[in-house]
């Protein structure tokens, strides 16, 4: 009985090299024994074959074109609309997040917005243009911090397999001015290695 | 600028589509990935070597798909309606010469999607490239950066674990 159970197990852990016909001949041929002398493993060899075949039926999806079409535009934005820079890269980010709303939507709610700043400044008589700006403190969470440590490490493995870019570009890229301007250094220290920074 | 562009694209716009639907279950989502892995590869092709292309493209796109089910944070949730009883009796049934296979096929393909969505990584993504989208495997190992022998484990493991999560729901 337990030789029995031995020899299910064993059988059970090789069903799917024998489907993908991985099993060394002896092996092979001591699987085929065991499973057609035995039901149970026999019906576990089948629902396994027929499952296998329904995965590797599971058809391929063709990308829709107006997918191509909106990363043509982006793609275009970044290649001509200085894409190499802060302010190109920004741009293209700002209308990526405008052109899902229709027009008429963000008419109307510019108008909203303009409409509340008159009657704010028509009732309270706040003086809106000509306030100085107070410089905005920026000090990132620890989560910002984490998030910000784990892509520097996933560009730096990217850089060290793709490209001979510098480090610092494709951090920047990955985690955004603000943060590689606050923290930068302490982020890279431990993860980039010196000969590796710009 | 277009037509470089587009053959780019057309050439991987498929396989990243592919890789993102079923590893995500949404087109929305999908599309989304699609676009963004597109604008990334034109972004840097020039910069990575022509033979580590494909490679570079597949590693992209996991790491774009990782973050899209991070966002919504449903990752481990989509299988919580479970696989319907109907899909495991449609694989028992598709060994049948004698039943009806289209009347459940859309079936069996639903629990299949919802299966491969809610497993985990990297066993979902060694599943699809390998399965679904034909890659070798030393492609796979290349892309996801792992030894060989480790990709037909996690394979093989990635079966067993949907045989167990379709078998037991009934």
């Amino acid at each position: 009985m337990r030789n029995s159970n031995n020899q299910c197990d064993q059988a059970l852990e090789r069903i799917e090299a024998y489907i993908d016909g991985e099993l060394p001949p002896e092996d092979r041929n001591a699987f085929e024994l065991h499973v057609g002398s035995c039901a149970r493993c026999r019906e576990e060899l089948s629902y396994a074959e027929a499952l296998a075949h329904e995965l590797r039926a599971l058809p391929p999806h063709r990308c829709p074109d107006h997918v191509i079409e909106e990363a043509a535009s982006r793609a275009e934005a970044y290649a001509g609309g200085a894409g190499s820079t802060a302010s190109g890269r920004l741009r293209a980010r700002i209308g990526s997040y405008l052109r899902p709303w229709p027009k008429p939507v963000l008419a109307s709610a510019l108008i909203v917005i303009v409409a509340a700043v008159l009657i704010v400044q028509k009732h309270e008589r706040l003086p809106i243009v000509g306030v100085p700006e107070q410089p905005a403190e920026f000090s990132p969470s620890g989560k910002e911090l984490q998030t910000a440590r784990t892509d520097v490490a996933l560009a730096f493995a990217y850089v060290r397999k793709y490209s001979a870019r510098p480090i610092e570009n494709a951090v920047r890229e990955h985690i955004g001015d603000r943060v590689m301007r606050t923290v930068g250094e302490s982020i890279l220290r431990p993860i980039v290695p010196f000969s590796f920074r710009k | 600028m277009k037509q470089p562009f587009r053959k780019l694209a057309e050439k991987y716009g498929d396989r990243i589509y592919t890789f993102a639907y079923y590893s995500l279950r949404s087109r929305e989502e999908a599309e989304d990935v699609t676009q963004e892995v597109l604008v990334r590869l034109w972004q840097h092709v020039e910069e990575i070597d022509p033979g580590k292309l494909a490679a570079w493209v597949m590693s992209v796109t996991r790491n774009a798909v990782i973050d899209a089910a991070r966002r919504r944070q449903t990752k481990s949730a989509v299988i919580a309606e479970g696989v319907s009883v109907d899909a495991v009796e449609a694989v028992a049934i598709s060994s049948n010469p004698g039943a009806d296979h289209a009347l459940h096929a859309a079936e069996l393909r639903n629990a299949l999607e919802r299966a491969l969505a809610a497993i985990d990584e990297p066993h979902r993504s060694i599943i699809v490239m390998r399965e679904i989208q034909g890659m070798s495997y030393a492609d796979i190992a290349h892309t996801l950066d792992m030894p060989l022998a480790s990709v037909k484990v996690y394979l093989h493991r990635s079966r067993k674990k949907l045989r167990e999560m379709l078998r037991g729901k009934v």
